[in-house]
């Protein structure tokens, strides 16, 4: 696998129907902070106009390999413009395991960092997440803590991880890396 | 979820409703170094008027947040809240001592020991977290003393005065 076969590109009203679809799938969202269930297409219409208004913080892209639009990512700015927060979702089960999310995140990164001058990216997981997190730890994102019983998951609390990385760090993983 | 208890007494202090008066005690009371707490600048010229105080009030009220103001000695001396999250049964920490003569002498603690019990008990919540400056070294001991934990560490989480700061996340649980 290359990181030449994914693509993002600023996502569209005409994906709309696959996040319904991912999105109200129980085994695509096991791992992450949304439920399935009560996803509408008119859900996800008001949804996008919200993220795509001129004072929107909130860049959205579709992930596509060979073409073929496998999930969602986005980065979600705070008010001073220079923190960003990840999240993604790889909503095309037959994708899983490629290291699709790794390669996205890492254009991500890319452009976080590198075109949009952010200082810090980070995020949440489900410490359950395990795939997840060890796919943000190969991108370079550091642990920073572990929220106790955060958040309630199919009826189990379920401990959150935090992870960020710095401007710096990313840097210095370009320069190893090259 | 409506607000079950209006005021409540500790040794010390009362947490009672906003009323006519705290707006203008806030705003007198009120130093450079309350904003510096919050992430603030230190330095920054400008004050809140009376009338930015009452905005700020008036929301808090009317957002669903469980607050209190702070009294002690019969004045006003800051606010108290908690935001809860129905879904996580948990529920989001703040507090502001705006009166400087009532800093490091254990207010912070007396309050949130009356809010915890309110927030466990009244409430049933499950756990309450907040998200505090790390330089803010009273505060987290504040904290720790009332018996949250932290729980990380969001480095170069903001930027203050143009220096990048980390922020501490910290957490109590029903048990604990």
């Amino acid at each position: 696998m290359s990181d030449a076969q994914v693509r993002l590109r600023p996502h569209t009203e005409a994906d709309l129907p696959n996040y319904v679809t991912w999105l109200n799938d129980p085994e695509v969202t096991q791992f992450t902070q949304i439920e399935s269930g009560g996803i509408t297409l008119e859900g996800e219409r008001e949804w996008f106009a919200r993220v795509s208004a001129p004072d929107s913080n909130t860049r959205n892209w579709a992930i596509e390999v060979d073409g073929r639009h496998i999930g969602n990512c986005a980065l979600h700015l705070d008010e001073t413009g220079q923190v960003g927060g990840f999240g993604i979702i790889i909503g095309d089960k037959a994708q899983w395991c490629k290291g699709y999310g790794t390669a996205a995140l890492r254009e991500v990164l890319r452009i976080g960092f590198g075109e949009m001058n952010l200082q810090r990216i980070h995020l949440t997981a489900l410490a359950l997440n395990a795939r997840g997190i060890r796919c943000y730890e190969k991108c370079g994102f550091r642990h920073e803590g572990l929220q106790r019983r955060q958040h309630l998951k199919r009826g189990k609390w379920c401990d959150v991880v935090c992870m960020g990385i710095l401007r710096e760090e990313w840097e210095a993983d370009q320069c190893s890396n090259s | 979820m409506q607000q079950l208890v209006t005021t409540m007494q500790g040794e010390r202090v009362l947490l009672r409703p906003f009323q006519e008066g705290d707006a203008e005690e806030s705003a007198r009371v009120w130093t450079p170094e309350l904003r510096h707490m919050y992430g603030g600048s230190a330095t920054a010229a400008g004050r809140p008027t009376v009338e930015s105080r009452r905005r700020r009030n008036e929301p808090i009220t009317a957002s669903g947040e469980h607050h209190f103001a702070i009294e002690a000695d019969g004045r006003y001396i800051g606010f108290v809240g908690v935001k809860v999250n129905d879904e996580e049964q948990s529920a989001r920490y703040r507090i502001g001592i705006a009166n400087p003569n009532y800093w490091g002498r254990g207010y912070g603690t007396e309050v949130a020991r009356l809010v915890l019990r309110y927030a466990f008990e009244t409430l049933g919540l499950h756990r309450v977290h907040l998200k505090v400056a790390a330089y803010n070294v009273r505060a987290r001991r504040c904290y720790e003393k009332s018996g949250f934990r932290v729980e990380g560490v969001l480095r170069q989480s903001f930027q203050v005065d143009g220096e990048w700061q980390d922020d501490v996340l910290m957490a109590i649980l029903r048990e604990e």
